[in-house]
């Protein structure tokens, strides 16, 4: 830490190469993780409480029997973008936004592996959300659930655009998520600090590493079911028309084949944000760090095998039936691997405080713990015929999702805001903010369980009275306004400790991973020196990876640090062992990425209008692309280190 | 700088006179690895097509539906053999670029992969002008367009990096900086005409089996 204040002309020069650019061009052409990052995040929250406010919405409408608020058509568009919210517009970019943001200075890295990629995701994933919105504000949104069932959404049922909307919208915003997955395996995977091998990689990391592998696997069948429904409903192509040959069933089978690892890919960050809490508020090491990683993989790839589960009632022949019920059963078991490895972390840790990110991952355990056990009901065939379509399913999957999900996100925002920010949540408010919220939660969603086993549907705009269904919906909805609630405390405390919080200074918590060495907010090039990892939890083991200091450092390592050209050095480590094999010139500011994005939307909306526009994005794409690669020198001009050297 | 400058990080340099490499190329280069991810998200997105091609296949009696006649093999396999022989220039065009005699192999080389390519393209243009069928036709009609469609957008697609290649390696660009840009476009360009031949697998063999 000595290091970066004693040489302030390195800090200087290292500060002015890897500057954003300021005003309008820092919003159109910043490339750096640390902005894109955060803009995924803050862009993700506003989406986050929208879907709130539909739900709000939803359980005002069914609060009691036969109420007016929302028409049926009203009802279908709020719970089709509350679902498609929270999934698409929400959960995955916001955890890819604190993916962005942390996994560099987590690996001693000055950026990503692809700086421009990373910010043409992000407008990628901008511009889907505001279409998706836009549409909703002028009546257009999707109707029809957040997955989507053919025929239902086929042309024949659902003229109009608000199909339409879905399908493009949806599969631009896949393009989003995978170069951010390709972005991220590639920085993980190369621009590790020298000596970071993958067994001394922080919990986080690999979590968003496995997590970004179902990406790339899992996300394809998304873009391929949709662009299939687009052709169907768009250029009279007949893949789901049963009539012309085609099978309304693949609809499922590709979707499913994406939607359960969904579910992961917004859970495992989750498991690497807790496994990251917890060790810092015990003080002590994550107990089986390789068991903990071996089960994110093992979940990772059981997830690919279980789709059928969500298809149950189709009619397929019960011996499949069986494989599908025994495979879903089976992520069980490392599941709980990482549950009895925090446990135990707890256990033979010295807990001294629980702060904010340590009540929500205290109550992730609690919830997940919960929809683990109505996962397990619901994997068995002939309970799942049951409640299949019920509140019991609209219970069970909130216990996962929100328990599962929102919780440790919420634990990630206490816990890296300091980071961001340079100053503190407020932990009063914190504390309110976590007990209304898992209170609400609890109320409006435990008694779901038991309106499903009475037989209330999913996805019915409202009830008759005397079901028997009245009271249990009511108190749902007093949940979920209590819910309400704390976001509104969430919210207050965001703005408030953004505008006035107590400083937090470099390392706030105590952490043992390499973000808590720089200071808070970081500077533009994030370490000053490269750092070097002589092990798993360098901050703890090793007081200081910086060392030795620029003077006394070999050459290569020297050079790397100081950026002697004024270009982006990034040194380039191998992928195993992390070992240094090169350096790379990261690019500077740019408007392509921009560009390129706009030039797709022409392609991607324009479809909706007229086919015709496709081919004109895409030639406009082929211009980005071509400027985007273009040989340049990404040097920084204009700066005169003689002129700057004399400050103190 | 004495070697108990990093103790347990083995493999990292600690001789001072070391200078990191700036031209990497190979697993050494982050845009290889950016583009081997590229292309298995495209083999999984191929995969599950031609998967939903069997499904749709077993959902019937009859493939093709009655009254379609089964597809030629003759110039649709000269047509595919030309496209796997196309990254094969690139290749020599890496291979002998090692050599500082010979920089002017890609300018030479590019052009012949773009002419093999565009064999491939003309055959295929050829072929579905004299469809008698088309997507709007039935389900059969909407896979055979549609993927065929599918691999002709990434022939074009490397025909368009090919020829932006060409253009930087002319300029004499390609030699220092971007040996590793020309490793990427093979690896696509291999991935797209592998591809090809997965959905030709699919589309020629399936409904004469
Ligand atoms: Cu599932």
């Amino acid at each position: 830490m000595t290091t970066r204040t004693a040489d302030p002309t390195l800090h200087r020069r290292l500060s002015a190469v890897w500057a954003p650019p300021k005003g309008i061009w820092r919003f159109l052409t910043a490339v750096n993780h640390r902005v894109v990052g955060l803009r995924f995040m803050v862009t993700a929250l506003v989406f986050l409480l929208l879907a709130g406010a539909e739900a709000v919405a939803i359980r005002l409408q069914l609060a009691q029997p036969m109420l007016g608020i929302l028409s049926p058509e009203a009802y279908n568009q709020a719970f089709t973008m509350h679902g498609s919210t929270m999934m698409f517009l929400f959960a995955v970019p916001f955890l890819e936004g604190l993916a962005i943001y942390l996994v560099p200075l987590m690996v001693g890295a000055r950026e990503m592996a692809f700086p421009r990629l990373n910010a043409f995701g992000y407008w990628v994933y901008l511009i889907a959300g505001v279409s998706l919105y836009g549409a909703y504000l002028f009546g257009y949104a999707p109707d029809s659930g957040w997955y989507n069932y053919v025929p239902l959404t086929g042309i024949g049922f659902r003229p109009g655009v608000n199909i339409d909307f879905w399908v493009t919208m949806i599969t631009f915003l896949e393009v989003s998520a995978l170069v951010a997955a390709v972005e991220i395996i590639v920085t993980v995977l190369k621009h590790r600090a020298p000596g970071m091998s993958l067994d001394r990689m922080p919990v986080f990391v690999w979590a968003i590493l496995i997590t970004s592998f179902m990406i790339v696997f899992a996300m394809p069948a998304l873009m391929l079911t949709s662009l299939m429904l687009a052709l169907d409903r768009m250029a009279g192509f007949h893949f789901f028309n049963a009539a012309a040959g085609g099978d309304p069933l693949l609809w499922q089978h590709l979707f499913w084949f994406f939607g359960h690892p969904d579910v992961y890919i917004m859970l495992l960050p989750a498991v690497g944000v807790v496994s990251t809490v917890i060790p810092v508020f015990c003080r002590r090491p994550l107990a089986g760090y390789t068991l903990v990683v071996v089960s994110a993989l093992a979940i990772g790839i059981l997830s690919f095998g279980v789709w059928v589960h969500h298809m149950y009632t189709v009619g397929f022949a019960f011996v499949g039936l069986s494989f599908f019920a025994a495979a879903s059963m089976l992520i069980t078991i490392p599941s709980a691997i990482q549950i009895f490895a925090w446990i135990a972390t707890i256990w033979n840790g010295r807990l001294h405080e629980i702060a904010t990110p340590m009540l929500f991952s205290l109550g992730f355990i609690v919830l997940f713990v919960l929809g683990g056990i109505t996962g397990i009901m619901i994997a068995a065939v002939p309970f799942n015929w049951q409640i299949h379509d019920t509140y019991f399913i609209v219970a069970h999957f909130h216990y996962v999702l929100v328990g599962g999900s929102v919780f440790p996100i919420f634990a990630a925002i206490y816990f890296w805001f300091p980071k961001v920010v340079g100053r503190r949540l407020d932990e009063r408010l914190g504390s309110w903010h976590f007990w209304l919220f898992f209170i609400g939660f609890n109320v409006a969603f435990f008694p779901m369980h038991i309106i499903g086993f009475e037989g209330m549907p999913r996805r019915v705009y409202t009830y008759l009275p005397g079901l028997g269904w009245d009271g249990l919906n009511f108190l749902s909805t007093v949940g979920a306004l209590v819910m309400a609630g704390g976001m509104v405390v969430f919210v207050w405390n965001l703005v408030a400790s953004w505008r006035g919080g107590a400083p937090a200074g470099p390392d706030p918590w105590g952490g043992n991973t390499l973000e808590w060495s720089t200071s808070s907010p970081p500077e533009n090039y994030n370490f000053l020196l490269v750092p070097i990892v002589r092990g798993r939890n360098p901050l703890w083991d090793d007081p200081s990876p910086w060392e030795p200091s620029l003077e006394t450092r070999p050459r290569w390592l020297a050079e790397l640090s100081e950026a002697p050209d004024l270009r982006r050095d990034q040194v380039v480590t191998s992928a195993v062992t992390a070992e240094p094999e090169g350096r790379a010139i990261m690019p500077r500011p740019s408007l392509w990425p921009l560009w390129l994005a706009l030039a797709l939307t022409v392609s991607f909306l324009g479809a909706i209008a007229t086919l015709y526009l496709v081919p004109v994005g895409l030639a406009l794409a082929f211009v980005a692309l071509v400027g985007w690669h273009w040989p340049r020198e990404e040097k920084l001009v204009g700066y005169n280190e003689e002129e700057v050297n004399d400050e103190p | 700088m004495s070697r108990e400058l990093l103790p347990g990080t083995p493999g990292v340099p600690s001789d001072s006179s070391d200078s990191l490499p700036l031209h990497l190329e190979g697993t050494r280069a982050p845009i290889v690895w950016g583009v081997v991810f590229l292309v298995l998200i495209e083999a999984t997105l191929l995969c599950l097509w031609a998967v939903s091609y069997l499904y749709l296949r077993m959902g019937v009696e009859s493939w093709p539906p009655p009254g379609v006649a089964r597809p030629g093999l003759l110039w649709p396999t000269i047509g595919q053999l030309l496209l796997l022989l196309s990254p094969m220039p690139i290749w020599i065009a890496l291979r002998s670029a090692r050599d500082p005699a010979s920089d002017d192999a890609p300018p030479r080389m590019i052009p012949i992969a773009m002419l093999l390519a565009s064999g491939y393209l003309a055959l295929k243009a050829w072929e579905y002008w004299e469809k008698d069928y088309l997507w709007t036709s039935h389900a059969y009609g909407s896979l055979d367009w549609s993927m065929s469609a599918y691999a002709v957008f990434h022939v074009i697609v490397v025909l368009l990096a090919g020829a932006v290649m060409w253009a930087f390696s002319t300029r004499g660009e390609l030699q220092e900086r971007s040996r590793a840009g020309l490793q990427a476009l093979l690896i696509y360009w291999v991935f797209v005409a592998l591809g090809s031949l997965l959905f030709f697998g699919t589309q020629y063999l399936v409904p004469i089996l």
